[in-house]
């Protein structure tokens, strides 16, 4: 597979070999120009095995193989050359011709390998130091050593920080696209699920309305009493893919001889919490069988990656969870085993109310933004720190310079304005203010320096300041708004020249100084920041929607686990009515209308869960009892969403049904789970009482609830808040 | 249409036998049937044993975990019309199944002789427009909303409220006739007028999103 990180490492390499095969050619050219400098064979020897490693580094790049190997081969061939210098020099000049192709190399070593170019580059500063100090003088050769260090660990640094901004992408973004592929499992899983739920309710339903038909009407007793018997097994969880702990759990609870029944989903590949859900469960079986004092367990609950939750419940005697008893071994063996991996324990019992373990975990996450912002933070400190130590060194270099000029008092204000500079780029908050003051400042601080240098200075120290103000502007470029270090560093040349030009010296000699080096480190400076603006930008992206996507996935698992709990409650409201169905006892009349208000019931919780509490179901169970039609329906979202809740339409809703009378249609429209919108209409005659009460019982909520009344109907809606828009 | 001279001919799609052969005997009482009806527990099973029917009762979820939408399809494709038969009614699901053809919804809970008009209705060619109808119209409304004049919106959301027609046609102070061409209208733009392919899968999908999908009402 092809990553981004590895297009970033194909583009070093290809990078590097440029660089190097420049520089090869460069130092060949120097080697023609001036031979008799080293042994016969020794140069063209060094530049075959160099462009040979060259060659091998492009085509392995293109090829798709890694370029690293040839690259360190080069790395090695030029260390061991210049350990060679001091024997293969027969005449000793200024500047060997090799050193350029050398200097190459080692100066891009840190794609190679960072560590290795940590290593390399200051042996390599400190052999020119050797080399050069009999013609520059030591100190001299020292500070153009320590310059010649730092640009190569500025290099080496940019490397690393750009490799790793590519991997710190690469790292956001995969990780992105995994939770994005989990979520995508957990929608599968949670159709699924919602198909087989879909099928248990269907099954309930059918058996109820099956059963009381076959009492009232025409109808097979024997259809109700098979789906009744097929509703049980699948409240029961019997038909829903087991999981291998389930089958270990259930091999347990047969050896210790308990009743068990098992719904739960999912598996968990995480083998260590696997393990310890297994282990656990094992353990809370065992004291049911031992404390309980009865046989009878429900294991229900799911597994998946990213979320675990287990609950087992026995109707036993129960115990006061806060007193010692059989407690102790369930916060001891049990907890300890899931908090070991990072899980938690809750008991809920009480003496006589039976006893739940809810066994649950969740993996930990780790926070993908902080470490996104360490790299950048981190990314900036070493560029700071050697921007420092190169304004030092060049200043030190010129020592013995600025001394001869014609104004030793301007030459200090240059140096005090140059550091001043220095620290304002790298230290100041980047704002378009900052970046303007600094850009003005190294235009004064350059006339300054211009002026005060002598006119017949050599060309290669007259533009001193030039040079050491190159760390400022790489600042400006890298941390101040587009272009300002470009247009800074040229308007800066261009005073030079004109300075120059007016004084009578030729004016383009700055062009052939530090003007291109400094133009080029601040091209260099854009072109990184751009490159880290945008890894940022993009693992910031990734960040957010892996922060959106940890939502999305936490609100299935809610849904989910409340799903769960939906089952379960179902199967504690109708298994006794099915189980009655199932027996071969007949059924009564009363029987049969016990059941019809049951299979309302049910569907009413289907539709409406949320809307439902005991006063509201009772209601609506004396209004059918009276012979009023009432029919929850699951409603249209409306277009906006409100974040009220409308448990305040309740106290209206039961007034309207316990005042209208036998004959009226009743529909409650009901839009949730979280839109909440409601509307009810009552349809018959003789409704106006109705509509008085439900004003009467609506009064304290505002606007939310409005009562509409005509001849033949009452139409009643609730809209809390922030849903404007009306339905009619 | 075909229920003159002899009965009816309706087929049952529904995954539980007892249901399914209860529906022909309940319906029998309200409604002469043609023969026997055609029983199945999927849309195949249907579609390879029956010849000619007039309306086919489909059960909106079924044990083979097809969409419901597709069996809609592919029984309108038969020539069939669609009447779906459901224990819980979810707008949405009803919405993609009228989007794919299907002509209206009656729950199993309500009586034989509503079911009975229904199938009437259905036979002759027409829509079986009820509330549970207009509430799967809204949810397209809401959904996508190309131009829809305020009176057509209004009738819609009035008359899915479950008001009888007169009632919103007073509310809204028109006549009936005109509410009910109101409501025609809606149901031309948003069933027939410009019934793109993506429509049903992408409508799925916001709905899974919005949380309307939930289980047989998750709610």
């Amino acid at each position: 597979m092809r990553t981004d990180e590895v297009v970033v490492r194909e583009t070093f390499h290809r990078v590097a070999a440029g660089v190097v095969a420049i520089n090869l050619v460069v130092s060949a050219v120097d080697v023609v120009a001036g031979p008799g400098v080293y042994r016969p064979g020794f140069a063209p020897a060094v530049l075959a095995v160099l462009a040979l490693l060259v060659v091998s580094t492009v085509h392995r790049s293109f090829a798709g193989r890694g370029a690293q190997e040839p690259l360190r081969g080069a790395v090695a061939v030029a260390v061991l050359a210049l350990a060679l210098h001091p024997w293969a020099v027969l005449r000793p000049v200024p500047y060997p011709p090799l050193l350029h192709a050398l200097g190459a190399v080692i100066t891009i070593s840190a794609i190679a390998s960072v560590r290795l170019s940590l290593a390399v580059v200051p042996a390599f500063a400190l052999a020119v130091a050797v080399l050069r100090a009999p013609f520059l003088g030591s100190f001299q050769a020292a500070a153009e050593a320590t310059l010649l260090a730092l640009d190569g660990l500025v290099v080496t640094a940019t490397v690393h920080v750009l490799a790793r901004a590519a991997r710190s992408v690469h790292e956001a973004v995969g990780h992105a696209w995994e939770l994005a592929e989990e979520r995508t499992r957990v929608w599968q899983r949670t159709r699924t699920r919602e198909q087989w739920d879909g099928l248990v309710h269907d099954k309930v339903l059918g058996a109820l309305d099956l059963a009381s038909r076959s009492v009232h009407e025409r109808g097979p007793a024997g259809a109700a009493r098979a789906l009744a018997a097929e509703a049980l097994s699948a409240l029961r969880g019997e038909g829903l893919p087991s999981s291998p702990a389930v089958e270990r759990w259930a091999a347990h609870a047969g050896r210790l001889g308990l009743d068990a029944r098992f719904r739960v989903h999912g598996r968990l590949e995480n083998a260590e919490v696997r393990d310890a859900f297994v282990g656990a469960v094992n353990e809370v079986l065992s004291n049911v069988e031992r404390h309980s004092g009865q046989r009878s367990v429900t294991v229900s609950g799911f597994l998946r990656a990213g979320n675990a939750r287990i609950v087992v419940t026995d109707p036993g005697r129960g115990f006061d969870p806060a007193s010692v008893g059989p407690g102790v071994g369930l916060r001891t063996s049990v907890a300890a085993r899931i908090r070991a991996v990072g899980g938690d324990v809750e008991v809920r019992s009480g003496p006589g109310d039976g006893t739940a373990v809810v066994l649950t975990w969740k993996p930990l996450e780790a926070p993908a933004r902080s470490s996104a912002l360490q790299w950048q933070l981190r990314s900036f400190t070493p560029l700071v720190a050697l921007a420092w130590a190169v304004l030092a060194v060049v200043l030190a270099v010129s020592r013995g310079r600025w001394a001869t000029t014609p104004s030793p008092v301007a030459a200090a204000a240059v140096i005090l304005g140059l550091v001043a500079l220095t620290a304002g780029a790298t230290a100041l908050p980047p704002t378009r203010r900052h970046g303007a003051l600094v850009a003005a400042g190294a235009l004064v601080v350059a006339l300054t320096g211009a002026l005060d240098t002598a006119l017949a200075a050599p060309t290669d120290w007259r533009y001193w300041y030039v040079s050491a103000m190159t760390p400022a502007l790489a600042g400006v470029a890298y941390r101040f708004g587009h272009w300002l270090g470009l247009w800074t560093a040229t308007a800066l040349t261009a005073a030079v020249m004109l300075v120059d030009g007016v004084g009578g010296r030729p004016f383009w000699d700055v062009l052939t100084g530090p003007a291109p080096v400094l133009l080029a480190v601040v091209v260099a400076s854009e072109l990184i920041r751009a490159a880290l603006s945008d890894a940022w930008t993009t693992v910031e992206e990734a960040g957010r929607q892996a922060a959106e996507l940890r939502l999305a996935l936490a609100a299935e698992a809610e849904r989910e686990s409340e799903a769960e709990s939906r089952i379960a409650a179902l199967e504690g409201t109708v298994a006794p009515a099915l189980v009655r169905i199932v027996s071969d006892e007949p059924l009564s009349a009363a029987d049969a209308e016990e059941l019809e208000l049951l299979e309302s019931a049910v569907r009413d919780q289907l539709v409406a869960a949320r809307l439902f509490d005991e006063e509201l179901a009772a209601a609506v169970r004396r209004a059918r009892g009276r012979g009023v039609d009432v029919d929850v329906v699951a409603a249209a979202a409306p277009g906006r969403h409100a974040s009220g809740d409308c448990a305040g339409c309740r106290p209206a809703v039961r007034a309207l049904l316990d005042h209208v009378p036998g004959g009226t249609r009743v529909r409650i429209s009901w839009a949730g789970p979280d839109v909440t919108a409601a509307t009810v209409t009552a349809v018959g005659a003789g409704l106006a009482p109705a509509a008085a009460a439900v004003r009467a019982a609506g009064a304290g909520q505002g606007g939310a609830l409005q009562v509409s009344e005509d001849e033949d109907a009452v139409l009643v809606t609730f809209l809390p808040r922030d849903v404007s828009e009306e339905p009619g | 249409m075909s229920g003159m001279s002899r009965g009816f001919r309706v087929g049952v799609v529904d995954d539980h036998p007892a249901i399914a052969a209860g529906v022909p005997v309940g319906l029998r009482d309200h409604l002469p049937l043609d023969g026997e009806c055609p029983v199945a527990s999927t849309v195949r099973g249907l579609l390879e044993t029956a010849h000619e029917l007039d309306v086919v009762l489909l059960d909106i979820r079924l044990q083979d975990r097809s969409a419901p939408a597709d069996n809609v399809r592919r029984l309108v494709a038969r020539g069939w019309p669609v009447l779906l038969f459901t224990q819980v009614r979810q707008p949405a699901v009803v919405a993609a199944c009228l989007q794919a053809g299907a002509a209206g919804v009656v729950g199993k809970h309500e009586g034989w002789t509503t079911l009975a008009a229904a199938v009437r209705t259905v036979a002759g060619g027409e829509d079986h427009v009820n509330a549970d109808w207009a509430a799967a119209l809204r949810v397209l409304v809401e959904g996508r909303a190309p131009a829809l004049a305020p009176r057509e919106a209004q009738v819609v959301n009035l008359y899915s409220t479950g008001l009888p027609m007169k009632s919103v046609a007073r509310r809204l102070g028109v006549g009936e006739e005109t509410a009910k061409e109101y409501l025609a209208r809606v149901k031309r733009k948003y069933l027939e007028a410009g019934r793109p392919v993506h429509t049903r899968s992408e409508l799925y999908l916001r709905a899974l999103e919005d949380g309307l999908l939930d289980p047989p009402g998750g709610v």
